[in-house]
């Protein structure tokens, strides 16, 4: 007798999941206000715990690190010094670019964006999504679809904010696209996030023109023909571009400059693509 | 009777609490955590046990519950989580009366059978509907690496649940 009375409890709990389900489906935003109240209680407290796990992470990392740190600060000074000789190089360029600019009265485009810095405060807990949450949302300005920064490059974008939170989709999820070319030739690409190539560190590359002169080692920025996504970000660098089967593209691969693994700061671009377009008109 | 309902009430809560602790332990402390490629789920191994323990009723409770949360806390269509939480602990539920409780084995042989059901599920509803074809792979670096973290997590819990289970019987 008790066992029939939980199947009739099961089924009843599967057709209104099921209905929650087609219903949430066809209706996105019927979801969001529960959401955005859940969250604006969660969210704080998701806070205090990472601090606390923070502590015990740090102290443990601490310990074994300081070898690896040691040999690190080696490595870097060396990389210090070559790049500020290359900062040097690049600086008589850009005042030669300033000047040239000035001289075709081209307005600057690169300027530097303004930006945020957010925490990250936890993520999909399934390996099959890369999306996280970071602690800013509306109330500091946030919206959908701006852009998130690592101190290295382009690393995904706003998908959902709410009150004291946001949703970023990182640019390695599956179901991520990002308009980008390359930094010097403007060959327009996409960079599609891969579950399955994620795992070895890249993006896959499709859609270069057949005709182009796109090498391993490029340097792949942000589109300016993509509507959501800022001109110019680093993405990362090509490598391994072959010719597809129908002989009219090319394909290849990209590694991100971003480390995915161990993100816990991310910039928040506070400007939207749309912002600028408008600015412009 | 008030006592027998003041300790029902505090079993509830004592319940109620380690399915938050779980979750939050599961969203804000494991990603921290570099070296932990993938991470066990938690809510998984805590919904099957409650089943296994409690019976169907219980199990379907939990599972609601931690699937709710799921749905809450994360973007997309609401109540996939609900859906395989609470089947999943329905279906624990029913092997309640027949298994001997001291033994650690057939908790062990579930969670790799539900961690395969839940991850073959969200291969489903998130990837294969999007024209992803490539199961061995999905099965060999995301499913595999997941499952198997859980089973080893399943055995430190379960256990730990177990004794509870005994304290709120004796009571």
């Amino acid at each position: 007798m008790k066992n029939q009375h939980s199947k009739i409890v099961i089924i009843i709990v599967v057709l209104m999941s099921i209905a929650a389900i087609t219903f949430s489906h066809y209706v996105p935003s019927a979801t969001f206000l529960v959401r955005n109240a859940f969250s604006s209680v969660i969210v704080p407290i998701q806070k205090g715990i990472n601090n606390i796990g923070m502590i015990f992470v740090r102290r443990a990392m601490n310990s074994t690190d300081l070898k690896e740190a040691n040999e690190r600060i080696r490595i870097l000074e060396a990389q210090v010094a070559s790049l500020s000789e290359a900062n040097n190089l690049l600086k008589a360029k850009s005042y030669e670019a300033d000047r040239l600019r000035l001289l075709y009265a081209l307005g600057d485009e690169y300027d530097i964006y303004p930006k945020t810095a957010a925490r990250v405060i936890s993520k999909d807990t399934d390996e099959w999504f890369q999306v996280f949450k970071i602690d800013k949302g509306t109330k500091d300005g946030i919206k959908v679809d701006m852009n998130v920064l690592s101190n290295k490059g382009l690393c995904g974008i706003v998908s959902s904010v709410g009150y004291n939170y946001a949703t970023v989709r990182s640019i390695i999820d599956d179901e991520s696209r990002v308009a980008a070319m390359t930094q010097h030739s403007f060959e327009a690409c996409m960079v599609e996030g891969d579950i399955t190539l994620y795992k070895n560190n890249r993006l896959k590359l499709t859609g270069i023109d057949m005709n182009t002169a796109v090498v391993d080692g490029d340097k792949i920025v942000t589109s300016n023909i993509s509507s959501k996504f800022l001109p110019n970000i680093l993405i990362g660098y090509a490598t391994d571009i072959y010719v597809n089967d129908n002989q009219l593209s090319k394909s290849g691969y990209l590694i991100p400059v971003t480390d995915f693994n161990n993100l816990t700061e991310v910039l928040v671009i506070t400007r939207l693509k749309s912002d600028s377009i408008k600015d412009n008109e | 009777m008030s006592n027998e309902r003041v300790g029902k009430f505090r079993k509830v809560i004592i319940h109620i609490l380690i399915i938050f602790f779980a979750f939050f332990i599961q969203t804000s402390i494991f990603p921290l955590i570099p070296f932990f490629a993938c991470s066990p789920n938690l809510l998984l191994i805590i919904t099957f046990s409650y089943g296994l323990l409690y019976g169907e009723d219980i199990g379907i409770i939990t599972g609601l519950f931690c699937g709710f949360l799921c749905d809450m806390y994360f973007n997309g269509v609401f109540g996939l989580y609900i859906l395989i939480y609470s089947v999943i602990g329905f279906m624990n539920g029913t092997l309640n009366s027949s298994f001997f409780e001291d033994t650690i084995t057939l908790p062990m042989l579930l969670s790799l059978v539900n961690g395969l059901i839940y991850n073959i599920y969200i291969y489903i509803t998130h990837f294969l509907i999007r024209k992803r074809f490539d199961l061995p792979f999905y099965f060999f670096n995301v499913m595999a690496p997941s499952i198997l973290f859980t089973l080893i997590v399943t055995v430190l819990i379960y256990k730990s649940l177990y004794r509870l289970n005994l304290i709120h019987k004796g009571n």
